[in-house]
C-alpha cells in the first residue's frame, strides 16, 4: 500500500515533467529569439536558453500553472542574463562582429506589410540596432526588448522584471532614446531613410 | 503640460500606456506643438523599427539538446533519490506503525534520518512546498545552478 502511494506520487511527478517538456517545446523558439537579442550572438544565446530551462526545470514546482509559462520563463531568463552580465562586469562585444554569418543563425524574415525598400532598410539596420542594444545596461535592454520585440504591456514587463510600472516606463523611454542616438551616430543615412519611408 | 513633460511621456503615449487626463493633455499639446510632434514621429519610427526586427532562428538541434538536458536531469538525478525516498518513506512509516517512539529516538533512526538531512536549499524549498517526492536530487557535480544562488525576484 505504501509503495502504491509512492508510485502514484511518482506518476504525478512524471505528469508534471511531461508538462514541462511540452511547455519547453512550445516556447524554446521565441525564448531563443529573446536570448539572441539579449546576448547578441548565437553561442551565448544558446547557453542562455539552456541555463534558463535548467533553472526553470529545477524550480518548476514553484510555477503557478494558472499564469503564462513564458512570463515565468522570461523572468528566469532575464535574471540569468542580468546575473551573467554582472558576473562578467562588462559585455563582450567582439563576438558581435561575427553575428549573422556564423552559420548557426538563420534570419527568419517574415512577410511584412510595407515597401521592399523599407524592409531592406530595416534589415540593414538590424546590426546597428543589436549593437545599440548591447551598449545599454541589461536592465534597459531587457525592458526595451520585452516591450518592443515581445510586445508586452508595461505591467507585464514590470511583473517579469519585478519592478514598478514607473521604472519600466522610464527604462523603455530612455532605452529607446539611447538606441536612436546610437543609430544617428553609427548609421545616420540608413536610419533617416528608414524614418522617411514611414 | 510643458514640452519637457510631454516629451518624457511620449514612449508611454505611443505604447498606449496612458489614459485619462494625461492622454488628453498630450494629445492636445501635440496638435499645437510642432517640436513635440516631430519628437513623437521620431519615437514612433523607432518603435516600428524595433518591433520589426527579424527573429533569429535557433540551430536545428537546439531542441534535441534541450530535451537531452531534461532527460539527464529527469532520469539520472531523481531516480537515485526517488529510490532512497521510497525506502525512507517505508522505513519511517513502519516506525510510526510500530508506534515505537523509543525507536525513533534510537541511534539507528538517527543515522537513517541523518542520511536524508537536506543538505541544500532546494531540498528545503521542496519540503516547504509540501512535495518532497519531487526531484530531490542534489548531486554537487550535476547541478549547473544551485538553489543558493537563485533568488527569484
Ligand atoms: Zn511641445
Amino acid at each position: 500500500m505504501l509503495f502504491v502511494g509512492v508510485k502514484n506520487k511518482t506518476a504525478a511527478v512524471d505528469d508534471r515533467l511531461d508538462l514541462f517538456e511540452s511547455l519547453m517545446k512550445d516556447s524554446y523558439k521565441p525564448a531563443y529569439g529573446l536570448a539572441y537579442r539579449l546576448t547578441g550572438n548565437a553561442a551565448e544565446a544558446e547557453d542562455l536558453v539552456q541555463e534558463t530551462y535548467v533553472r526553470a526545470y529545477r524550480f518548476f514546482h514553484r510555477f503557478d500553472e494558472s499564469l503564462p509559462f513564458t512570463s515565468w520563463l522570461y523572468r528566469i531568463m532575464t535574471n540569468a542574463h542580468i546575473d551573467s552580465v554582472r558576473r562578467r562586469g562588462r559585455l563582450r562585444t567582439t563576438s558581435l562582429d561575427t553575428s549573422g554569418n556564423d552559420g548557426a543563425t538563420t534570419w527568419d524574415i517574415a512577410d511584412q506589410d510595407g515597401s521592399p525598400d523599407r524592409l531592406m532598410l530595416q534589415n540593414s539596420l538590424d546590426e546597428p540596432v543589436q549593437k545599440a542594444l548591447l551598449s545599454m545596461t541589461p536592465e534597459f535592454r531587457t525592458a526595451v526588448l520585452l516591450a518592443d520585440i515581445e510586445g508586452l504591456a508595461y505591467e507585464e514587463v514590470a511583473e517579469i522584471m519585478k519592478t514598478s510600472v514607473g521604472t519600466v516606463r522610464s527604462r523603455i523611454h530612455r532605452g529607446r532614446k539611447q538606441i536612436r542616438t546610437h543609430l544617428l551616430k553609427h548609421a545616420p543615412q540608413t536610419y533617416r531613410s528608414f524614418c522617411d519611408e514611414l | 503640460m510643458n514640452c519637457k513633460s510631454v516629451q518624457n511621456r511620449l514612449s508611454a503615449y505611443l505604447d498606449r500606456e496612458l489614459g485619462g487626463d494625461e492622454l488628453l493633455q498630450i494629445r492636445a499639446h501635440l496638435s499645437t506643438c510642432k517640436e513635440c510632434r516631430a519628437e513623437s514621429d521620431g519615437l514612433r519610427a523607432l518603435k516600428s523599427l524595433l518591433g520589426g526586427v527579424p527573429c533569429p532562428e535557433p540551430s536545428e538541434d537546439l531542441c534535441e539538446r534541450l530535451t537531452a538536458n531534461m532527460m539527464r536531469l529527469r532520469y539520472e538525478e531523481p531516480k537515485r533519490t526517488l529510490k532512497v525516498s521510497a525506502v525512507m518513506f517505508a522505513s519511517v512509516a513502519a516506525c510510526s506503525m510500530l508506534g515505537t517512539l523509543f525507536f525513533m529516538n534510537s541511534g539507528l533512526a538517527k543515522s537513517i534520518w541523518h542520511g536524508r538531512t537536506p543538505s541544500s536549499g532546494k531540498d528545503l524549498a521542496i519540503a516547504q512546498n509540501g512535495n518532497p517526492e519531487a526531484i530531490t536530487g542534489s548531486d554537487p557535480a550535476g547541478p549547473i545552478i544551485s538553489a543558493a544562488n537563485f533568488v527569484p525576484r
